[in-house]
């Protein structure tokens, strides 16, 4: 075999490197990373721990496709309707003083057990069951 | 003689079970007889809300069911067709009584109440027989409750009983318009009622009364718009319309800017040229119109500036479940922003506004972040190239090399290749 | 550094195969199309493999003769990155779409991955053509080659299978709704078209059993028979030679290190290419899959399946019938002529069947590039 002169050591070594890099981005690919939840699929969606979540609060949630309105009431009773007006498509609100859920777009009003108490859509909210459990709020899909 | 026998059969037994069945509440017809010859209102009644309520032919025509022959029968204050007065007097007889209407959870209906309305006072006053009576809107012997689709008086059926005389110039007053079906078609209303199936939009009646049927007056539109649009309302009766209204001779009701049965939104590009059809141009109203429309306009494109980022970040496969989280925000706060618009004050738009633009801006800052990562994942084609350039060359250089092995010593020969 | 050097460092490893195997084992590589001769298989390892390599080709092989060589560099390219892509793929309608979002936006190098293997996907199928065409064109089709070009047609089948089947993984509207499409067009075919259609949908609408059985046929099924066409075509090609005079051993450039120079700077282009286009032209993502909602617009991405859904879209069936008649058209071409004048020129016929095929390519290409129509369905 000839000898080899600079260049030809210079094509090994890129060869090498090339090689290289292409472990080297393996590895860095297949590397267990932050590992990926799907909520769609959990049976439950954690809230919060009761003593994060206050009295007389709300907090709108996002579960996969769904919209949760999840209301903790002044008696410390915890519930979660749909969160989206099925009337107006609008971000529904917790009145603490009217104990009311209701859209600020439309004349839209329910109760927060989602039953429509006013307005000109029929549809009540679903509602989601919510289970406290150890100090922490979850609620399920309800289906 | 054996076809004879088994056509006779048949015969026999279609018409057999076909007498016996004939029954009016439980009477047979040998102990009713309206119903041997009335075969057809009949049927009709028995499909009505009446027939199950125990009351008979006779509780409203009269005669004597327990005669065959029909002169005998149309006896005893028998009462044939009725006028369209003697109609109304004898559905008033029972719906027009509390203590009998209760029981159903009706709200009994007055004579009073009919004559309110332009087609009471046109056929009990001026005794005009073009008016309607009860019947013609809710039919005489199948008389079906509103909330049966089979109703003429059902919601989505109203618009077409009605027009059935409204849209005849023959049958209305002279002068009265008779395109109101088409205009109330196209609106809102309309279309929410006959193509979205919603049986709670506004149909005739939501605005002018059934029995009392009256156009509302210029003064309690926005009331009667407003049993619907309770917050539209509201805001309102905030602004200057709303509080000229009952002062002033004329007020300016919804319909000034939203017309009544085509009921139209004037497009948003336009707020300022619908105020100036009234106020003058440069007047402060005028001013405060364009100032609302720019607001308006403003928070419209912030919005669509944020759906668009949205879009960007959904391309290019990104989770954006808080950015969605915002982005209902936005929409719901577009929408406020419509409703509180009405106040006519563009200072206090501007909170909504504000708000808006900001969180359309977080939207979109995150949008860059991701054009941002795309630019450095294209910059990864440098060094790629400036690589495997580099090898191409050593490859070729080398297979010059080994072609021609006579020139291979030099090395100039291997950078020659590469220039 | 001398020869003797080299071999010794070599020779640790060497002598340890040596004594483990003997030089049959150079089937294995062989059967991959990684050593070009034949084995001399009593040698000792190092010897056989060396003189395998070694082997001369046929003074006519050149840098024409690269596409083969690109083709065969893209489709490991595809395992390669579709082995590291079902580490992360979840094969279910709920999960594959936030499974690849998660590989795009959380995975180091994910978005590489995706998209280099998508434009392989294309790439592939481009400089199989070009292949084919330069088979025609020297006329090697011909016997004693004629299996080596059924195999060839038979991968390019593959090819759009592959395709075909790893469309619809994806899960977003644009792959849902073509994947509809071509079902449906599938059905038109008389005879079996129903049948093979349902066989592939399972459902009445794609669903997630479609879903499974695309991805079962993508990762397992195709790659078997991929390997089997492509170890055939391999032998043929060490039986039979590429050139046109059947000279295996040919006085050309040996294998080993000029023709495997060249085929190196094909994949080094080839891969530049690729790293380029993942980085400037990303595969969108579309809205996740709905079967409720018929999109706007459907635009049929890369070029295989432009290709495949503009031949559908031709009126007449002119795609529908005519690309797979030309195809088997083609893979007959053999047997139609079995001997007569290599110069390209004097094959009328083969060349005529070609440009044809062309045509309809390029026609099809047109066709998929314009706005593209979404399947009807029933109900509203």
């Amino acid at each position: 075999m000839k000898q080899w002169d600079f260049w030809d050591w210079c094509l090994a070594g890129l060869g090498v490197f090339i090689v290289a890099v292409g472990l080297f981005v393996f590895l860095l690919y297949a590397l267990p990373q932050e590992p990926l939840v799907i909520p769609d699929v959990e049976a439950s969606l954690r809230i919060a721990e009761l003593d994060d979540f206050p009295v007389n609060s709300d907090r709108l949630e996002r579960w996969g496709d769904r919209w949760i309105l999840v209301i903790r009431m002044a008696s410390g009773e915890v519930t979660a309707v749909e969160g989206r007006s099925p009337a107006d498509g609008c971000e529904l609100k917790w009145d603490d003083e009217l104990y009311r859920v209701f859209s600020p777009c439309s004349y839209q009003i329910y109760n927060p057990y989602g039953f429509v108490v006013a307005g000109l859509d029929n549809r009540d909210l679903h509602r989601y069951p919510v289970l406290i459990r150890d100090g922490v709020i979850s609620i399920g899909s309800g289906t | 003689m054996r076809s004879v026998l088994v056509s006779s059969i048949a015969v026999l037994s279609w018409v057999t079970p076909a007498l016996s069945q004939e029954t009016m509440a439980g009477f047979l017809q040998e102990e009713y007889s309206c119903i041997m010859c009335h075969t057809d209102m009949r049927t009709g009644f028995l499909q009505g809300v009446h027939s199950g309520r125990g009351i008979l032919c006779t509780d409203c025509h009269g005669g004597d069911p327990s005669q065959f022959e029909a002169d005998a029968a149309h006896t005893e204050g028998f009462v044939g067709s009725m006028s369209k007065t003697e109609a109304v007097d004898l559905c008033l007889s029972c719906h027009g009584d509390l203590p009998q209407m209760r029981q159903f959870a009706l709200e009994p209906v007055t004579e009073e109440e009919f004559l309110f309305s332009r087609h009471g006072r046109a056929l009990l006053e001026d005794r005009n027989l073009l008016a309607p009576s009860c019947g013609d809107c809710h039919g005489s012997h199948a008389i079906l409750p509103r909330t049966d689709p089979r109703s003429p008086v059902h919601p989505a059926r109203i618009p077409e009983t009605c027009s059935s005389c409204h849209s005849d110039p023959t049958r209305v007053p002279e002068g009265l318009p008779t395109d109101q079906l088409e205009q109330w078609q196209e609106s809102a209303h309309g279309v929410a009622l006959m193509a979205g199936h919603n049986e709670r939009a506004a149909n005739c009646a939501s605005c002018h009364g059934s029995h009392s049927a009256l156009p509302p007056g210029v003064l309690e539109i926005p009331n009667v718009c407003g049993k619907c649009h309770q917050l539209v309302r509201e805001t309102y009766f905030r602004g200057p319309h709303g509080q000229a209204g009952p002062s002033s001779s004329g007020g300016i009701p919804c319909t000034a800017c939203h017309a009544n049965h085509e009921t139209t939104m004037p497009p948003l590009s336009e707020i300022g040229s619908v105020c100036v059809s009234c106020h003058e141009e440069g007047s402060s109203a005028g001013v405060a119109g364009l100032e609302l429309q720019e607001q308006v306009l403003r928070a419209q494109a912030a919005g669509s500036r944020a759906r668009d980022a949205l879009h960007i970040l959904a391309e290019a496969g990104e989770t954006i479940d808080d950015e969605e989280v915002r982005f209902l925000t936005v929409e719901t706060h577009l929408r406020e922003l419509l409703v509180q618009a009405h106040a006519l004050e563009p200072e206090a738009l501007d909170d909504l506004v504000r708000r808006i633009s900001s969180l359309s801006t977080e939207i979109g800052e995150r949008a860059d972040v991701v054009e941002e990562h795309r630019w450095e994942r294209q910059l990864l084609a440098i060094p790629a190239w400036v690589l495997l350039v580099f090898g191409i060359l050593l490859a070729l250089r080398k297979r010059r090399k080994l072609v021609a092995p006579v020139e291979d010593s030099s090395v100039g020969q291997g950078e020659g290749t590469e220039s | 550094m001398t020869e003797s050097d080299q071999n010794k460092g070599r020779s640790r490893i060497l002598k340890w195969l040596e004594e483990a195997t003997d030089a049959r084992i150079l089937s294995i590589p062989r059967l991959f199309g990684l050593l070009y001769g034949p084995i001399e298989d009593r040698l000792p390892l190092g010897e056989a493999w060396r003189a395998s390599m070694r082997r001369r080709l046929p003074a006519s092989v050149g840098w024409k003769h690269a596409f083969g060589g690109a083709t065969y560099f893209l489709c490991m390219i595809l395992v390669l990155t579709g082995v590291m892509l079902s580490f992360y793929y979840r094969p279910s309608t709920v999960e594959a779409y936030p499974s690849l979002q998660y590989l795009e936006s959380e995975i180091t190098f994910g978005w590489l991955v995706r998209h280099v293997h998508f434009w392989a996907a294309s790439l592939v199928v481009l400089t199989a053509l070009v292949h084919l065409f330069r088979v025609v064109l020297t006329g090697t089709y011909r016997a004693p080659r004629e299996t080596t070009w059924l195999m060839g047609i038979m991968l390019l089948i593959t090819l759009l299978a592959f395709v075909t089947s790893g469309y619809l993984l994806p899960w977003d509207q644009w792959a849902y709704w073509t994947t509809t499409y071509g079902l449906d067009e599938l059905a038109k075919y008389p005879v079996v078209g129903g049948l093979l259609s349902r066989l592939f949908s399972v459902d009445e609408f794609v669903s997630g059993a479609t879903l499974s059985r695309f991805y079962a046929t993508h990762v397992i099924l195709l790659p078997w028979v991929l390997l089997l066409l492509l170890s055939l075509h391999f032998q043929l090609i060490r039986k039979h030679g590429v050139a046109l005079e059947g000279d295996v051993s040919g006085e050309g450039e040996p294998f080993f290190p000029h023709h495997m120079l060249r085929q190196l700077v094909v994949a080094l282009i080839t891969l530049a290419v690729l790293i380029t286009l993942a980085a400037f032209f990303p595969r969108p993502f579309g809205p996740p899959a709905d079967p409720f909602t018929v999109p706007g617009e459907l635009p049929a991405l890369g070029f295989p399946v432009l290709i495949l859904v503009g031949a559908a879209r031709l009126p007449l069936g002119i795609g529908l019938y005519g690309l797979p008649l030309l195809l088997i058209a083609l893979a007959a071409l053999p047997l139609v002529a079995r001997t007569g004048e290599s110069a390209f020129t004097r094959r009328p016929v083969a060349m005529g069947l070609f440009a044809l095929f062309l045509l309809l390519l390029m026609v099809s290409l047109i066709a998929g590039l314009g706005p593209g129509v979404p399947p009807s369905v029933g109900g509203n």
